[in-house]
């Protein structure tokens, strides 16, 4: 039994000692019946006041004028390459971006991607002997965000079934975010809705450590191999629930283009295994 | 564009960036010494701090004249620093090396020789060495709540509206916190003669 129940709501109190008298003495007398809760608590205590010596030294004034010039000087790079608004822009001249030829090139081209995308999902699956196709929305997901396009009931799946399902969800995750052409500008156009992919990644993280204790447990390399992509993909999920903002989808590029390359790889292993 | 709304756009920017640069050094410190007692590393410290300001300056026509901005660079810092830890882990686990950043101390840290008992010195060096390495045992979230109650004296509440989670969630996560330090000094402790017997 947790013996610290009746008193627990007065721990935090009691160790920054910020108790009323009655408390105190309620305290205090639990702690007489119990002992070894006196004990704990002593070093807890004890615990408190060591970590109290610990000194952070405070850096000069010049590190603070540098910090600020540091800081000025990348928020000016950044802003020129157009990741922030500083200067306000009128209605007419943001129509007028908004519109121009290469602004209608990018949606085009991310429109196009989202559709290419979204048939060979929906298209792309093999042929089961009953004749049932094994694409997208075999595996009982859909491009409809409504119904949540990583909702998934994988209970009844095999392990290699399930990689595959996680693998091709996470690469419509990737797809969704990762096109190197598309500005914030046109992931703006295209309604990218960094709250509905947070959402996305928080589902599939779950899924991920379950994925990752199994394939851990498999000694042959191309298991080790998966478990390495699935541990880079966690990184990813992680990072993108990080978000603040949408425009920011940008600094995961970097680690995006080399995931990229290792997917690509590892669903032709899969699909080898299959045959 | 004219000649006289091109004027005026550029003066609009001189006083964004001169507003910014204000606010910069208005909290300049507090988020300085909040990433330094988060991380413990005046390196880390560093970056996190400059990637602060440089969200705060790419959102700053959202905030501009808040009075909420402080609490705003409290949790982005916070955020800075977690997924800090989460990649320094990563890496660590995939590479089996830190992520080594910069930090000129000799220039910023108007450092002089530590006078007094040599004796004495070892024993600070010691007591820093066995904090910090207590502090690595807990979790991101365990250490920003240790840190901002213990260090910060932030309130629980404060602390779960800084978080955006519940005070339950906070109380729980110190009470962790405060167990795994106390399993992580235990020898400790006992050295500096500080455990009584049960």
């Amino acid at each position: 039994m947790n013996n610290w129940t009746p008193i627990e709501h007065l721990l935090e109190d009691a160790l920054y000692g910020r108790l009323s008298p009655a408390e105190e003495a309620l305290f205090d007398a639990h702690l007489d019946k119990h002992p070894h809760l006196a004990h704990d608590f002593a070093q807890m205590r004890a615990t408190l006041d060591i970590m109290n010596q610990r000194e952070m030294a405070a850096p000069n004034d010049q590190y603070f004028t540098d910090l600020t010039e540091n800081v000025m000087r990348r928020g000016k790079t950044t802003a020129s390459y157009g990741r922030a608004q500083i200067l306000p822009i009128s209605l007419a001249a943001r129509v007028r971006i908004f519109l121009s030829p290469s602004n209608v090139a990018k949606m085009t081209a991310a429109a196009a991607l989202l559709l290419v995308g979204f048939f060979i999902g929906r298209f792309s699956g093999t042929a089961e002997p009953d004749g049932q196709m094994t694409g997208y929305s075999s595996y009982g997901y859909s491009l409809d965000r409504h119904s949540s396009p990583i909702s998934v009931d994988d209970t009844d799946m095999n392990l290699e079934d399930r990689v595959r399902s996680y693998l091709e969800r996470s690469s419509f995750l990737l797809m969704l975010n990762g096109s190197p052409q598309l500005d914030h500008q046109a992931l703006v156009t295209c309604g990218f809705d960094l709250d509905h992919q947070q959402q996305i990644s928080r589902e599939l993280l779950v899924q991920t450590r379950t994925l990752k204790s199994e394939l851990n447990s498999i000694s042959d390399p191309q298991g080790q191999a998966i478990g390495d992509l699935v541990s880079d993909i966690e990184a990813y999920l992680v990072s993108i629930n990080e978000l603040n903002d949408p425009g920011d989808i940008h600094s995961l590029r970097p680690l995006h283009n080399q995931m990229d390359e290792i997917f690509c790889q590892v669903k032709c292993n899969l699909d080898n295994m299959r045959r | 564009m004219s000649e006289e709304s091109a004027t005026s756009v550029k003066a609009n920017s001189r006083d964004v960036e001169s507003d910014f640069r204000r606010f910069v050094e208005e909290n300049r410190r507090m988020v300085f010494m909040l990433a330094l007692d988060l991380s413990g590393d005046h390196a880390d410290a560093d970056d996190i701090a400059q990637d602060v300001f440089l969200k705060a300056f790419l959102s700053y026509d959202k905030f501009r004249g808040e009075a909420k901005a402080g609490t705003w660079l409290y949790r982005i810092t916070v955020n800075a620093f977690i997924d800090r830890s989460r990649r320094k882990a990563h890496m660590a686990l995939k590479h089996g090396e830190r992520i080594e950043t910069e930090f000129d101390h000799a220039r910023y840290l108007n450092s002089r020789r530590p006078e007094g008992d040599p004796e004495d010195l070892t024993a600070a060096a010691e007591m820093k060495v066995q904090i910090e390495s207590a502090l690595d045992t807990l979790s991101p979230q365990q250490r920003v709540v240790f840190v901002l109650r213990h260090y910060k004296h932030l309130a629980l509440k404060e602390i779960a509206e800084h978080l955006s989670i519940s005070e339950g969630t906070v109380k729980s996560l110190l009470f962790r916190a405060i167990q795994r330090l106390r399993e992580a000094l235990a020898h400790y402790r006992n050295e500096l003669g500080l455990e009584e017997s049960a």
